[in-house]
């Protein structure tokens, strides 16, 4: 039994399409440092080189917390 | 393996590209990213060539305007985009505006210089950049100290170009065509810049 589709969902998904939308720079960054860790950890194996990816690593967490704290206190841009 | 990164390369350009033209319109995009591709590949056959900083590898990219490869005509573009973007976010500043201006611009050198760290060590996996001098300190991957202040320095001259242009009062028709000389400024300004920051590292680290 599959749920049906309401209208309430199709706008669900269609606001959370447009906040993704949004964070599209954060998304590409995210892309970028996801296929640098895996083809350096997983497919070369080189773990020396994985600190390297710390310090972005640290803004992006650094935006993550300022993103989640404004929505939290209502903040909108 | 190098054809997917560069077809994904181009592929999160366009999404960014999108980006720019849905929040921050034509004329911003136009000029942002065509002056980006073009100073991509000016100054990377310029550096490739003429200085004794690096060249790159001939068999690690696929496809090349000169000596440059294709993937740095949007290369610079993406990596100032999405650092400038998430710098007006966690600043609540706008470039174009000039809303806290000096802020959203050290926070895109830090953006860019961060990711300097990740990009150039993941190079150095696939050798696709040779060195052309030895340096006393080096990062992850034999990455010289001075490429991520060489990152940092070409988001603050693209930039202050950029924000100096569009608010002139010309139209796109001019903006852009003169975006697209001043980089014959910025490529000599940047050298500038890597010969100072390199002079300092000699002087304060004897790099």
């Amino acid at each position: 039994m599959f749920p049906s589709i309401t209208m309430d969902n199709l706008n669900e998904v269609i606001m959370f399409i447009d906040k993704a939308k949004e964070q599209i720079p954060l998304i590409v960054l995210s892309i970028f440092i996801l296929v640098t860790v895996i083809i350096e950890f997983f497919v070369f194996k080189r773990i020396d080189l994985l600190p390297a990816n710390i310090p972005i690593l640290l803004l992006v967490l650094l935006y993550v917390v300022v993103y989640l704290y404004r929505r939290t206190r209502g903040h909108t841009r | 393996m190098i054809l997917f990164l560069e077809i994904l390369a181009f592929s999160l350009t366009a999404l960014c590209v999108y980006h720019s033209l849905k929040y921050r319109g034509k004329e911003f995009t136009l000029l942002f990213f065509i002056t980006g591709f073009v100073l991509g590949i000016v100054r990377e056959n310029i550096v490739s060539q003429i200085t004794d900083l690096y060249s790159y590898n001939p068999s690690a990219f696929t496809l090349w305007i000169g000596s440059a490869p294709l993937l740095l005509g949007v290369f610079w573009s993406y990596t100032i985009y999405f650092s400038l973007s998430l710098s007006e976010y966690l600043f609540d500043g706008s470039l174009i505006e000039g809303k806290r201006i000096s802020a959203v611009i050290l926070s895109t050198m830090a953006f860019m210089a961060a990711y300097a760290c990740l990009n150039e060590s993941f190079a150095s996996i696939y050798r696709m950049v040779i060195w052309r001098f030895v340096p006393d300190i080096s990062l992850w991957g034999g990455t010289p100290l001075l490429v991520p202040f060489g990152y940092a320095g070409m988001a603050l001259i693209f930039l202050l170009f950029i924000w100096i242009i569009s608010r002139s009062a010309l139209s796109t028709s001019l903006k852009l065509p003169l975006m697209i000389a001043s980089v014959i400024l910025m490529v000599p300004l940047h050298l500038a810049w890597i010969g100072i920051v390199r002079l300092m590292l000699k002087i304060f680290m004897r790099q």
